[in-house]
Parts: C-alpha cells; structure tokens; sequence
C-alpha cells in the first residue's frame, strides 16, 4: 500500500508540483479569511526555516539546536536597519543573510573540534548567548521591550503592508530556497554533505574537505534562517527575544525529524503539519511542548528518517521508469531488477 | 632508473608506547605491482593510513610522485593522485551505488558554491562527467545493473569491487588496496585476480596488503613484508618465500 503510493507521488510528481505550485498562488485569492492567510504565511517561514535546518540535519547529518538564534539575528539586523536607516527590503534581506551567515561561521569554527553531542551543546549554548545578547544590548536590540512598530515591506518607494503581499513575499523567499536546496542536493556538494552523513573520515580519505563543507553549510543554513528572520521581523512588526528561544529552536528541529530527514518534500509536510496542527485545534495549544516531545519519541523509535526522510522521488521515478522501458524492450535482466534489497 | 611514485622515508609512527611502525624504508615505481605482508598486527594498515595523510608519522617522511606529503590531509593525498580501498568495507551506505561511485569523483570536480546555486554550464557540465564516468566504472567492475540500490544490498566480494570502482573514480595514479580478497570466495577472488592485472595493463600502479599469500604470491612482482612494525624482509615473491625471517614471523603467528 505505502510502497504503491510512495510510487505514484514519484511517477506523477511533476503534475504534483505543479498543482501545489498553483494551490500556493491562489491560496489568498482563495482564502480571504484573515486567520487562514496568516496560518499559510507562517506555515510558509517555518518551512523556509526547516529548510535551511535540514540542510545540517538531513544533508550533512549534524544536530543543530540552536538555530533560532540565526532567525533572531536576522530579525534584529532588518529591524534596526530599517529603523534607523529607512532601508528597503531587498537590503533588509541580504544584510540579514550576511550577518546571520557570519554568525553560522563563527558557530561553524568549533566543528573543527567537536563532533556529535558536543556540537549539539555548542549549538545549544550559542543559542542561549544570541538570546541572553538580544535581552541585555538595550542601545541596539531594545532589551526587555524589543523593537516595536517595524515597517511593513518597503519595495520600489512603497510600502506594503497587507497580508497578501507579505504571503507572496514569503512564497518567493520559499521557492528560492527550495531552488537553491535541489541544486545543492544535485551538486559535488550534495555528494559532499552525504558522505560526512555516512561516515566522515572516508569522506575526507574519498577528497572530501570535511571542515570546509561543514563551515559552509552552517553559513548557508544560517543565512536562510535570517532572511526568514528579517521577513518576521517586517512581517509582525513587533519583536523581543522570547520569540528566538531554544523552544523555537527544538520545534524546528521537530519538523524536519518528523517530516523527513534530507527530504524537501517531507520537510514541507513536517512544517506545515506542526505549524497548522497546534493553531487550529485551539485545545492543543496548551500542550504543544508535550505533543513535539510524543512526535520526538515515538519518531526516533518507529521511524527516525521522519515520515518521508531519505525517500528520493526522483531515484524511484527513474528507477520505475527504467524497468517500464526494459520490459517494453524485450524483457532482458527480468530477474534482477525490481527486486527490492 | 624506473620513475618513483612513492617513497616512504624512515617513517616510525607511535601510539602511546607502541610502535606499529619502526623506521620503515620503501618505494613504488610507476607500473608495478607490489605486496604488503605480514602476520596480524604486522602495522600493515598503519602504514596505508601513514602513506594515505590519516595519520601523521611520528618520524620521517612520505614523498609523492617526488614532492613531500609529510602531514597533508587525506583529501590532498588524494587529489594528488592516491586512491584507497579500506580492510573493513567503509561505502557510504545511505547513499546510492552510483553515488558511491561519484563520490569517488569529487576531487576531480571544482564547482564552487556560487556556480552550484547559480547552476551554470560548467557545473552542469562537470556533473554528467562524473555521472557518465561513474556508470563505466560499474559497468567495468559488472555492478551497473545494481546502480540504484543501496551498497548493503550488496554480497560482499561486491562490496569490495565497489570499493575498488569509487577508488579508480578518483582518477589515481597509485592504488593503494587493503586485503582486498579478504573474506571472498574462490571465484571472487579470481574475479579480482583478473581485474587487478586488467588494471595493471591499464598503467595502475599498485600497492596490496593481503594475507592470502597465494594470491600475493602470484600477482606482485615485489613484497614488503612487515612484522610487528619492522620491515623484516624484502624482495621477489620467491625470495620473500624462503626467506627463514619470514617463514618464522608466519610460523610464530598465525599456527595457532
Ligand atoms: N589508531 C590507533 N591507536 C592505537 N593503536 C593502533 C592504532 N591503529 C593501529 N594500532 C595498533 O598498531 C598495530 C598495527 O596495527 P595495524 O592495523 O596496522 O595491523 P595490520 O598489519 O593491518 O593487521 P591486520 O592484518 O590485522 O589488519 C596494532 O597493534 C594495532 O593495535
Ligand atoms: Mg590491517
């Protein structure tokens, strides 16, 4: 049943993409309902943030703990600019993705030495710091009060503040990483990345520089979590520190676990799902913590990959279509193929 | 002279008080076949990971293809034209054969970052390459068949020619192979036979630890043989043979 389904999603996943493509563009013309609309907007920055985070988890097979503190950082670099230099939007986004990404590079520096547990403590740690920053820095960061009355997105000499330009800006800020992701995925540098997942020191024996790549992952990673920061931060206007917290971080960490490990698609779901879930069953909210700690035990028991994780739709379509062609041509290898290991 | 592809350079190495290597002398020319023997813990592996950058020797020095690779790091090693296989089977296992196999290709590729995420020509490019050279090899090594799945899938003798096609991937000049009949049957191992020789006539050069030493015997044209870290003897494979040092170093050990 699951295998079957599993190989219809792969078969028919261009069709697929697409209509979700579609779905994303009509989602506010559809849904005028405000609470709906922030619900996709939301829904759609914690998939750019899982994103990004799966880019360390999935990809390169390291814990992170700590991310939120790059989301922080993001919000804070484009409240500031914004605030006190009038800047737009696009200028907003790219200085997030340089200060955040200097952050991943300092964080990165350890990974040097650490490994594992360690790394996940520093990562942890880190993010306990940004945020302890964040509340005590009243000159820059506002301390305790935050920053209050953000603008809405200055693009073009305006400025737009509705909720449906902001859920089109985020929209775009998805598909790019989502781009930018399949690219890395399909790259030197996805073989990279897997390598250090499965067994690092043969990476580095098979050519692999191991302290480079995982340097620059932390980067890249980083600079997608601050762009998403800055587009929080025009987004609700409205930012302290209780947002960037090591919670905000673990739920991130629960979406890709629960969606799936180097999946993009399964990321989405994770995303999505944690997102939506809590918000429209009012009851649950109370026990979210409580829930993300269920989804994580159960998870690491049943299916650690998470849901669709390191299910690659492209390799079953392929593969699918390769056995199709070989029947059709005569049937040579019938005993060899399909067969699953 | 012949031209040298390594040297090894009175290398010592130590872990804590043990010395799995003591002051060890040897070179490679460009074409041979030579073998590393020894009983169990003879330092064999040692030296590979010495040679292969994963250790740093405690003394003396390592020259490649004439220049120094005292202390480099195994992916340099690598790029400058050393492959490995390893003693216990190390595939990357989550990913796919051919996978495995491109991998081996990485160091021949130069993509940086940018061009990825901007996807340009030349990174495209380069990524067929290593594509359609990865599928020769499996084809070469009779595992193209089994590109899509996963390398546990595999029987072991497979595994080890896995090994062998990600090595070659690296595009090497030397090879560098650890037991690699280790734990094959006889016709797998006469697979590899065929194949170490086929890569010999390609111009590999080729560096062996085994420890079946009919298989040693046959294939190399010269053999190292160590012995709790000291090169106990050198030479032709019926030299090494009637050697009484290492008739004693076999009989002292493995007779139990
Ligand atoms: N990283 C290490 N730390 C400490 N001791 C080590 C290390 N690597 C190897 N040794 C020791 O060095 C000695 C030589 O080991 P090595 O693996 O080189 O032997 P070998 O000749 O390859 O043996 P085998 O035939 O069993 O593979 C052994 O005593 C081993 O315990
Ligand atoms: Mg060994």
């Amino acid at each position: 049943m699951i295998k079957k389904t599993v190989e219809f999603i792969a078969l028919k996943q261009r069709f697929i993409i697409a209509a979700a493509v579609i779905f994303a563009l009509l989602y506010p013309l559809l849904f005028s309902d405000l609470f709906i609309l922030r619900m996709g907007t939301l829904c759609l920055m914690y998939i750019m943030l899982a994103l990004g985070i799966n880019l360390i988890m999935g990809y390169m097979g390291q814990m992170t703990f700590g991310h939120a503190a790059f989301w922080g950082i993001g919000a804070y670099t484009a409240a500031i600019l914004s605030g006190r230099f009038g800047t737009n939007f696009i200028v907003d986004i790219i200085a997030a993705a340089l200060v955040a990404g200097a952050f991943g590079f300092l964080l990165g520096l350890p990974v040097l030495k650490v490994k594992g547990y360690y790394l996940t403590i520093v990562t942890l740690g880190f993010g306990e710091i940004v945020r302890l920053v964040e509340l005590n820095a009243s000159g820059l960061t506002g301390g305790a009060l935050g920053i209050r009355g953000i603008s809405g997105i200055r693009l073009f000499a305006q400025e737009f503040t509705s909720p449906r330009a902001f859920y089109y800006a985020i929209l775009i800020l998805v598909v790019l990483t989502t781009v930018i992701l399949m690219r890395i995925n399909n790259s030197r540098y996805g073989l990279a990345l897997k390598s250090i997942r499965d067994d690092d020191s043969a990476a580095e024996v098979m050519g692999v520089n191991v302290v480079r790549n995982k340097i620059m992952t932390f980067v890249i990673s980083a600079m997608i979590a601050g762009v998403a920061g800055a587009f929080f931060a025009h987004y609700i206007s409205y930012i302290d520190s209780t947002s960037f917290t090591t919670q905000a971080s673990q739920e991130m960490c629960v979406m890709v676990i629960l969606g799936g490990l180097g999946s993009i698609p399964g990321t989405m779901l994770g995303a999505s799902v944690l997102t939506l879930v809590p918000e429209f069953i009012r009851g649950l909210a109370e026990y979210r913590m409580l829930i993300y700690g269920v989804i994580m035990v159960v998870m690491m028991l049943v299916r650690p990959q998470g849901l669709l994780g390191y299910t690659d739709f492209g390799l079953i379509r392929t593969r699918l279509l390769e056995e199709r062609g070989k029947k059709k041509g005569g049937g040579e290898n019938n005993g060899t193929t399909g067969t699953e290991g | 002279m012949e031209q040298q592809v390594l040297k090894v350079d009175h290398i010592t190495q130590q872990f804590g008080g043990l010395s799995a290597l003591k002051d060890i002398n040897m070179e490679l020319n460009r074409g041979e076949i030579v073998g590393v023997i020894g009983p169990n813990g003879a330092g064999k592996t040692t030296l590979f990971n010495v040679i292969t950058g994963v250790y740093k020797p405690t003394k003396g020095m390592v020259f490649i293809d004439g220049k120094n690779g005292t202390g480099k790091k195994p992916f340099e090693i690598t790029k400058m034209g050393f492959a490995r296989t390893f003693q216990n089977i190390r595939l990357f296992p989550r990913m796919t054969i051919l996978e495995n196999v491109m991998m081996g290709a990485y160091c021949r590729t130069s993509a940086n970052v940018f061009q990825i995420i901007a996807d340009t020509p030349k990174k495209k490019k380069e990524h067929i390459r290593i594509r359609e050279r990865a599928l020769e090899l499996l084809k070469m090594m009779g595992l193209y068949e089994y590109r899509y799945e996963l390398p546990t899938s595999l029987p072991y003798g497979e595994q080890r020619r896995l090994e062998i096609a990600r090595a070659l991937a690296t595009e090497p000049m030397v090879l560098l192979l650890d037991e690699p009949a280790a734990g094959m049957n006889d016709q797998e191992t006469e697979d590899l036979r065929k194949i170490i020789l086929m890569l010999k006539q390609e111009g590999y050069t080729i560096l062996l630890i085994e420890h079946d030493m009919k298989f040693v015997m046959n294939i190399c044209e010269r053999i190292y043989v160590l012995d709790h870290g000291e090169l106990i003897a050198q030479g032709k494979p019926e030299e090494v043979n009637s050697d009484p040092k290492v008739i004693e170093a076999y009989l002292g050990k493995d007779e139990d």
